[in-house]
């Protein structure tokens, strides 16, 4: 009885690692993959690769510089957008949560997360990009804020839950005010926390796809050409080359997954090394 | 509970934000409901029945459905939760209980990161390793022994299909719902273990034991994922096949509803009712999605209290 408890004990710990591991290999193959079709396209070109613009579908070889372009000015931007109201967002539902609005509030920003980023990019699509009358990098930076607010609100919220109370009433002890108490004592005790959850949230709007489908435009023939004008950005460009069904554009697609692993990767280990547990 | 005039500030300045953000949801289904709007009131309910994609030149030759679609959303994201709950709750297992430290924490590492990376990578990979791999080695040999079955009973042609799709939204999905799990287990007290462990039970015993006090917030979290995944986009559009066709085969290639709106959106702006019904197609994905995630945040927040009694 008991040894049969002790082999059916070996058996289901076997299949749970075994289970575990097969479902992590793909990403082995995908950083092996990437590393061989990308490799070999980066090789080729070299830094040529990050400052060409792509190529046409007969041309031998290109580069992706005005993805990357738009990529950096677009995530930028939109963390300049998203930021600044989900951190007071997060500060006002965590100093007021028994207030009505906080409640409220905390209920619809968590439910946006469940926002399809197809969705957001059609809403950005029917309130900027057809006002406007044209895709524009501006177009994409606000969509991918609306992506990244609610990322940003439950790293923030979860950064300030996180402040002891002793601390807290030490602070209000001292007749400090909410916001005294905000600027002299928590940003600094928080620092690692709140520089994860922007670091976090900058990963994840630089590698968003969807919110860009309508909204940033395609833009190859030249690099960059102002915030209100069509722009490209990394993830798009690999989506977009693909679905084409030009062998020269899938290159560009592995050598552009490539570059985009390696920043994501980069960026990944700070944030990760600054806080441990870090969750997208 | 406003003590000084300095809260009070704080208090007001903050206000107007709190409401936009309200606001901002009660904004974008509004919008998509007066965009989608021509299109509830020309074709009614044939708009979620019928299985037609006809643009025309003339508005009244027109005719959508989002049957496809809308099965082709549900079929795909439920087949992905289906498969990544048992790949989760194995990973949240091995992670907390099963390796020791040393080597539980590389792997959450490698977990997190999985988690983290853009989903148009996962759909590169998707078409291009995935894709030729299961087509030979997985696809043809189901149809071909195993045809009778009417899951199996269409031909594989391309490799781009429901199950393709399913099987790369499933791995990237897993981390998502291992990240939940592991989160969720080490709320459990730690008295249960204890307790199993001292009356003498083994390690799949304890874990046996362990799962059914998880049990609702595994249910829970599988409704986050599906959520999720419904709402996926580049995955799926590039491994689903993009075709128009109402199926139940696992090997057919189909549309779900963001892969049917990324791949339109661009031509439906010279027809008159195409892009009003891709955004009645928007609506209703947003609504389901909305639903179920709020539904799992509520559920998983039951359980919290539940547990922590």
């Amino acid at each position: 009885m008991y040894r049969s408890r002790v082999l059916k004990n070996y058996l289901v710990l076997a299949l749970v690692t075994a289970t575990s591991l097969i479902s992590v290999a793909p990403l082995a193959s995908i950083i092996y993959t990437a590393l061989v079709e990308g490799g070999r396209v980066l090789l080729e070109l070299g830094v040529r690769f990050l400052v060409e613009l792509p190529p046409t579908p007969l041309s031998p070889a290109g580069g992706i510089a005005p993805a990357l372009v738009g990529s950096l000015v677009a995530s930028t931007l939109a963390l300049l957008i998203a930021v600044p109201p989900s951190f007071a967002l997060a500060y006002f539902v965590t100093e007021f949560p028994k207030h009505l609005v906080s409640k409220v509030c905390e209920v619809v920003v968590r439910s946006f997360m469940g926002v399809p980023s197809i969705v957001i990019s059609m809403f950005v699509y029917y309130v900027l990009v057809v006002p406007m009358g044209t895709q524009s990098v501006l177009a994409g930076s606000v969509a991918l804020s609306l992506v990244a607010l609610p990322y940003a609100y439950v790293y923030f919220t979860s950064a300030f839950r996180s402040i002891p109370s002793s601390i807290r009433e030490a602070a209000m002890a001292l007749g400090m005010s909410r916001l005294r108490a905000l600027v002299y004592v928590y940003v600094g005790l928080l620092r690692r926390p709140l520089t994860t959850g922007i670091l976090v949230t900058y990963l994840k709007v630089f590698g968003d796809t969807a919110p860009l489908l309508f909204t940033m435009g395609f833009l190859t023939n030249t690099i960059f050409v102002g915030l209100l004008q069509p722009g490209n950005a990394l993830p798009l460009l690999i989506f977009v080359y693909a679905l084409s069904p030009y062998e020269a554009f899938h290159r560009v697609a592995w050598g552009a997954t490539l570059v985009l692993l390696a920043i994501y990767l980069a960026l990944f280990t700070v944030a990760r090394g600054l806080v441990r547990g870090v969750k997208l | 509970m406003l003590f000084s005039r300095s809260d009070k500030i704080l208090f007001y300045t903050t206000l107007p934000l709190a409401v936009g953000v309200v606001g901002l949801l009660l904004a974008i289904a509004s919008s998509l409901l007066a965009q989608a709007w021509p299109s509830f009131e020309r074709f009614g309910l044939e708009l979620l029945l019928s299985s037609t994609w006809r643009p025309s030149e003339d508005p009244l030759e027109e005719l959508y459905g989002l049957a496809p679609a809308i099965v082709g959303s549900l079929y795909v994201a439920l087949l992905a939760t289906a498969i990544s709950i048992p790949l989760s709750i194995s990973l949240m297992l091995t992670v907390t209980e099963v390796l020791p430290r040393g080597l539980g924490t590389p792997l959450r590492y490698v977990v997190e990161v999985m988690g983290g990376l853009p989903t148009v990578v996962y759909g590169l990979w998707g078409s291009s390793v995935l894709v030729p791999l299961l087509r030979d080695n997985v696809m043809k040999p189901l149809h071909e022994y195993l045809g009778f079955i009417p899951l199996f009973s269409c031909r594989p042609l391309t490799g781009y299909s429901v199950l393709t799709a399913s099987l790369v939204l499933a791995i990237a999905s897993t981390p998502y719902m291992t990240a939940l799990l592991i989160e969720g287990y080490q709320m459990v007290p730690s008295k249960y273990r204890e307790g199993a462990y001292s009356l003498g039970a083994l390690d799949y015993e304890v874990y046996g034991i362990m799962l059914g006090i998880l049990k609702p917030y595994v249910v829970a979290a599988a409704l986050l994922s599906f959520s999720r995944a419904l709402g996926e986009t580049t995955i799926v559009a590039l491994t689903v096949g993009n075709s128009m066709k109402l199926t139940t085969c696992l090997l057919d290639p189909t549309y779900t509803i963001p892969s049917l709106i990324a791949n339109q959106f661009d031509s439906a702006g010279l027809y008159r009712y195409a892009l009003p019904t891709l955004f009645a197609g928007a609506l209703i994905l947003l609504l389901v999605c909305l639903a179920t995630s709020y539904l799992g945040i509520r559920m998983v927040y039951a359980w919290r209290e539940r547990v922590y009694v």
